[in-house]
């Protein structure tokens, strides 16, 4: 499992938003910078 | 990371907050405004982008044992925080992360048990030591 620290490129990959639309995480984090926030669940 | 009323000091700090949960985006958005969450709302429901972070499921111990007990009661008192039913992967473990302007790893903090979220104060440290 890659595990990236920080000083580490952060991977780039797709998220759905709110109406299902795939958007990339580096478009999140384009203009400002991105606290990610992973959950468990959303319940 | 610890939700509630804390939109004014990452937007300060000039930082996008962004959930990142496994669900469908249907219940990414009820969750969001049952809780009138004001941050971006998204979903993962691959896993794929809680595996490349490096976010693994947990043991039982882990998700369920004594040290979630305090935190899991303190959140049950109140019903903006009290958790629904779980309908998406209960052992799935959370983390952190901050992630610059360049897409370079700046904070990343991954749980040990389900509870032990970072305090924001932690998170805001690093956005104002890292104005990117």
């Amino acid at each position: 499992m890659p595990h990236p620290e920080v000083g580490d490129r952060a991977p780039d990959v797709p998220l759905l938003g709110g109406e299902g639309e795939a958007v990339p995480m580096s478009r999140l984090w384009r203009d400002r910078p991105v606290v990610a926030v992973f959950l468990r669940h959303y319940g | 990371m610890q939700l509630r009323d804390d939109r004014e000091p990452f937007e300060r700090a000039g930082a996008r907050v962004v959930l990142v949960g496994i669900g469908t985006p249907e219940r990414a958005r009820a969750f969001c405004e049952r809780r009138s969450i004001a941050f971006d709302c998204m979903t993962d429901p691959s896993r794929r982008a809680h595996r490349a972070y490096g976010l693994r499921r947990g043991t039982a111990w882990e998700v369920v044992g004594p040290g979630n007990w305090l935190p899991f009661a303190r959140d049950s008192l109140r019903r903006e925080t009290r958790q629904g039913r779980i309908r998406e992967d209960p052992m799935q473990l959370p983390g952190t992360f901050v992630i610059d302007t360049s897409g370079v790893v700046r904070y990343a903090h991954r749980n040990r048990t389900a509870s032990d979220n970072p305090p924001n104060e932690e998170i805001l440290r690093v956005l104002a030591a890292d104005p990117s």
